[in-house]
């Protein structure tokens, strides 16, 4: 029982954390002022929350099936999400978004 | 904005006219239609009473797939799956030739991304990825019968790992020079086009398999598979389902080298005379 309870506080722990990382990611995604710190912002945050919550679920799950199959998804997430923010990137470099310099009005989200 | 615009208005009124008197009389007929059709999710409809029961209780006994979806789909309703495989073939066909046209640069191996996107992070997330992807695609497929899945999921999966080596590392035979050092790997889009039309003329060619065994089109009973009725059917419904992986995954790979057709980083078309490098 106490074992369990410990697994339960871990993962609820786990899981805050993970929620904090995406609320973080949010908060970037809205207030940040330009494509690349906005991305930045997400594809960090995005992958440490996503992780850590997975993570926790993991711990949650009972079934050792399910378990397995959240680490699976959760390596999945480990190398695709950062992947595809540098592909985002990458692109938008290529396609010369302009970068932010401090001082410059904030492009608002959700335009481009 | 042409030289006479009086009888192109005088068209377009008169389409607009008959539009506006077609609608209500259609919208009218289908609401009048709807009105004689059973209650939605009555137990007493002719399809709750007569089809599904039949579905539900000799599906996995007729056909040997716990997938009722798959049973339904690639066994008692093979003509129709092959109708909806047939309009994906004819959407790749269609795609071909309208872009590979408008692109102006027919010649079908050369065809593709010039210029690859790839980086050396992206090289190293394809390689580790798309073996997974295309591995998953197959378990998809093969497991069609006992869970969801089957050709048109697996197809896609499959061409989505197809598109995402295309994108990282360029098309599969390119002259010039590449940006990656990585040997380009996936089939070239006449080698897609092959895969497709390999898809569809195997569904096509077991129905009249079963045809030349002394059976109707499409129904596998009469196949030389073995004894048990239930496992022939079974074969066949995985031999139907792989065809139609083929032409999905196919279709995927023309659709998206037609769409990239020629074109550089730049977005300018190869051999339209824009750009500055030609």
């Amino acid at each position: 029982m106490a074992a369990s309870t410990l697994t339960e506080g871990f993962a609820v722990l786990l899981l805050a954390a993970g929620l904090f990382f995406i609320l973080a990611a949010v908060i970037g995604i809205l207030r940040l002022p330009d494509f690349f710190t906005r991305l930045h912002a997400m594809g960090k945050c995005d992958t440490a929350g996503l992780s850590l919550s997975l993570l926790g679920l993991a711990l949650l799950a009972g079934d050792p099936a399910v378990t397995v199959k959240l680490v699976l998804v959760l390596l999945l997430v480990a190398v695709a999400n950062p992947t595809a923010t540098h592909a985002l990137a990458r692109a938008a470099s290529r396609a010369g978004v302009k970068v932010w310099r401090p001082g410059e009005p904030a492009e608002p989200a959700g335009e481009r | 904005m042409g030289a006479s615009p009086p009888p192109r208005h005088e068209a377009t009124r008169v389409r607009r006219l008959l539009g506006a008197a077609a609608f209500p009389a259609l919208f009218t007929g289908l609401v009048l239609g709807m009105a004689e059709l059973p209650e939605f999710g009555d137990p007493a409809s002719p399809a709750s009473t007569h089809v599904s029961p039949r579905f539900i209780e000799d599906a996995a006994a007729e056909t040997g797939a716990a997938n009722m979806v798959t049973a339904v789909l690639a066994d008692y309703r093979g003509y129709d799956t092959l109708g909806e495989t047939a309009v994906i073939f004819a959407a790749g066909l269609g795609c071909l030739v309208i872009l590979a046209a408008a692109g102006g640069r027919p010649n079908l191996p050369a065809a593709g991304m010039s210029h690859p996107f790839g980086s050396v992070i992206l090289d190293t997330a394809t390689r580790i990825l798309v073996p997974v992807v295309l591995l998953f695609a197959v378990y998809v497929l093969i497991h069609g019968h006992i869970s969801p899945g089957g050709g048109f999921q697996g197809g896609v999966l499959f061409g989505s790992g197809l598109i995402m080596m295309r994108l990282v590392w360029g098309p599969a035979h390119e002259g010039g020079a590449r940006q990656s050092d990585v040997p380009a790997f996936g089939p070239s889009l006449r080698s897609s086009l092959i895969l497709a039309c390999a898809g569809i003329l195997g569904y096509a060619g077991i129905g009249l398999a079963a045809m030349a065994f002394g059976g109707e089109f499409l129904n596998y009973g009469t196949l030389p598979l073995g004894s048990d009725p239930a496992h022939v059917r079974e074969l066949a419904t995985l031999g139907i389902e792989a065809a139609v992986f083929l032409t999905v995954a196919g279709t995927v790979g023309v659709l998206f080298d037609t769409i990239s057709i020629g074109m550089r980083e730049d977005g300018v078309p190869i051999g339209s005379g824009r750009g500055p490098r030609e």
